[in-house]
């Protein structure tokens, strides 16, 4: 279980946290969800140890300011919004950074980066240069390097955990729901994804839980179901928003009004 | 690219990168060797080794010839290469950026700055002596260092890009102090300093090499405990913590790697430059830029590049010698240029 108790985090002095709290348990997938500005990413990279921050932060019952990073590496993985690549490696060297700790020394691990690609739908990319990929190439492409780091869901009983910031920003509608359902998967076997979205008819589609933000703030959080209401979402956004059930399966979808 | 489809396993320049590590350590060999064999004096170098081997004994002045004036300078010529292209390097991989170099972050100038200190107010100074010079250059890098850590280090997170800045902020500052000093300086001072300030082996000796080799040495051996961190690095800050790295005691480690070595080799050999910016590029698109592999690459190639141009120094004007430095920069400075004007996709080779 991740949790996060009363937490502030302050960039330049402004608060962009204002003291929440915050779970999400192995084998689902918990979606951070709210308008611009509201501090999703800094909520995750709170949650990551990326920024410093003040209250608490527990992974699995350890203190997350008292993790090294290298142990922190073998239990959590975390694809951030864009990374700049500073020299021209290929994919399969890029991938292959996600090649860590007891993975790296497996006797599959020459074949694990392969395998990672074709899971996010980047077959014989290997030998092509990573900077001539189209951005949602290179997006795909992190995601497989990440996975590579947290390849087994569970190890030794312990949940690993998938920190994703806008995991299909860049992508095709297709590409998408690839990337949800590899989401999906990896909580589905036992491990613990963490997803910041922009997109709310996907996570209606696939979340298990969500976490909607505004102003720093957490002000609904539950099953997509109860958290996504006309109400709710319209004061979230500042917007009319209409929340329709589809006639097959269930589920909601969103559909933004056109007046105000 | 024909490059990358030269192994089995597209994508993975390793084993590539491997042979040409081979060859390299071969071409410094060669290169080390035809070194021994040139110069002003004549020595034949088969004539030597066969004397040698005869049981008859090496000549005095060939064995002077060999063994306290080109085999120091030998030695120290690829020392100086391998720890400049090295830092270069490393440099680069810490600030994510191929034209990175320890003279743009004011590295070279602050060792420059110490030098020309010590020729100028050596003679009112109570102590001196032959280390003086080096010893005032090595101060003088490592302090630029020390206060440019200390400008962009808030609360032990080290800024990448404020060093950058505060680097060409503190390179022009001791630039000027140079120029005071310059201004000050008789004419003896003024032919010491322009001697120094172009670069040269010419002064080498076992003394000055048992002061600033072991300290080059110990930079060149912490480097590659560096690569896996640098090639996570390329990714940002954020994404190498990510991967297991710890990234700011990597940024220490590097800095004071670059500047130990650094001040070492320009106390040495004085301003030796583009060594640190051309030999990584090069490599770079021989075989990629997996540090691992760059890392090595760099210091042999450094090593061959340096050695080749102080043969060239000593010949091409002989029984005189140019400074060194010309001879890197009439060499770097047009691949340089080359390899920004293609960055910018001015030129097509």
């Amino acid at each position: 279980m991740l949790q996060a108790l009363d937490l502030h985090v302050s960039l330049n002095r402004q608060e962009i946290l204002r003291g929440l709290d915050f779970t999400a348990h192995a084998g689902a997938l918990t979606c951070i969800v709210g308008p611009n500005g509201s501090g999703k990413t800094t909520l995750l990279k709170a949650l990551t140890g990326e920024l410093p921050y003040a209250g608490q932060v527990r992974l699995d019952g350890t203190d997350l300011s008292r993790q090294r990073p290298e142990d922190l590496a073998q239990r959590r993985a975390v694809l951030p919004q864009s990374m700049p690549l500073a020299f021209p490696f290929t994919v399969l060297e890029i991938v292959r950074l996600g090649l860590t700790g007891a993975t790296a020394l497996s006797a599959q691990a020459a074949d694990l980066p392969r395998r990672a690609l074709a899971r996010v739908g980047l077959e014989g990319y290997e030998g092509r240069l990573f900077q001539q990929l189209s951005g949602g190439e290179q997006q795909r492409a992190h995601l497989a390097r990440v996975l590579l780091q947290v390849w087994q869901p569970v190890v030794d009983g312990q949940p690993r955990w998938l920190f994703l910031d806008e995991p299909v920003a860049a992508l095709d509608i297709g590409h998408q729901l690839q990337v949800m359902r590899l989401a999906q998967d990896f909580a589905r076997a036992g491990g613990g994804v963490v997803a910041v979205m922009h997109d709310l008819n996907l996570t209606a589609l696939f979340a298990d839980a969500v976490c909607l933000m505004q102003a720093g703030r957490v002000l609904a959080t539950g099953a997509p179901g109860a958290v996504f209401t006309d109400q709710t979402l319209s004061t979230a956004y500042g917007c009319a928003l209409k929340v329709s059930t589809p006639p097959p399966g269930g589920g909601v979808y969103i559909l933004p009004q056109a007046a105000a | 690219m024909v490059a990358l489809r030269f192994t089995a396993n597209p994508g993975d320049r390793a084993p590539r990168a491997r042979l040409a590590l081979w060859a390299l350590g071969l071409l410094l060999l060669l290169t080390g060797a035809v070194s021994l064999a040139v110069g002003a004096a004549g020595v034949s170098l088969p004539q030597v080794l066969a004397d040698w081997l005869s049981g008859d004994g090496v000549g005095l002045r060939e064995r002077v010839i060999l063994t306290d004036i080109r085999l120091p300078r030998l030695l120290t010529g690829a020392l100086v290469g391998a720890s400049l292209a090295v830092s270069g390097a490393l440099m680069q991989g810490l600030f994510r950026n191929p034209l990175a170099d320890p003279g743009l972050i004011g590295v070279s100038a602050g060792a420059g700055l110490g030098a020309i200190c010590a020729i100028v107010l050596g003679g009112v100074l109570p102590f001196g002596g032959p280390h003086l010079v080096p010893l005032a250059a090595f101060l003088g890098g490592w302090g630029v260092t020390m206060i440019l850590y200390r400008i962009s280090t808030r609360a032990g997170r080290t800024s990448v890009a404020t060093m950058l800045l505060a680097g060409i902020a503190l390179a022009a500052l001791a630039g000027a102090g140079q120029g005071v000093l310059i201004a000050r300086a008789d004419d003896a001072q003024l032919r010491d300093l322009t001697f120094w300030n172009l670069g040269s082996l010419a002064g080498t000796s076992w003394a000055k090499l048992s002061v600033a080799g072991p300290v080059m040495l110990a930079g060149l051996i912490a480097a590659p405990f560096l690569a896996r961190a640098l090639n996570a690095l390329s990714l940002g800050e954020a994404a190498a913590m990510h991967l297991g790295i710890r990234v700011q005691r990597v940024k220490s480690v590097a800095v004071l790697a670059v500047a130990a070595s650094v001040g070492a080799a320009v106390a040495i050999s004085g301003g030796v430059g583009f060594v640190g910016i051309v030999v990584p590029h090069l490599l770079r698109l021989a075989i990629g830029p997996d540090h691992r592999f760059l890392l090595p690459a760099s210091a042999l190639l450094g090593a061959v590049l340096l050695i080749g141009a102080d043969m060239v120094a000593r010949v091409i004007v002989a029984p005189a010698e140019l400074p060194i430095g010309i001879v890197t920069a009439l060499a770097g400075a047009p691949v340089f240029l080359w390899l920004l004007l293609r960055k910018r996709g001015l030129v097509d080779l």
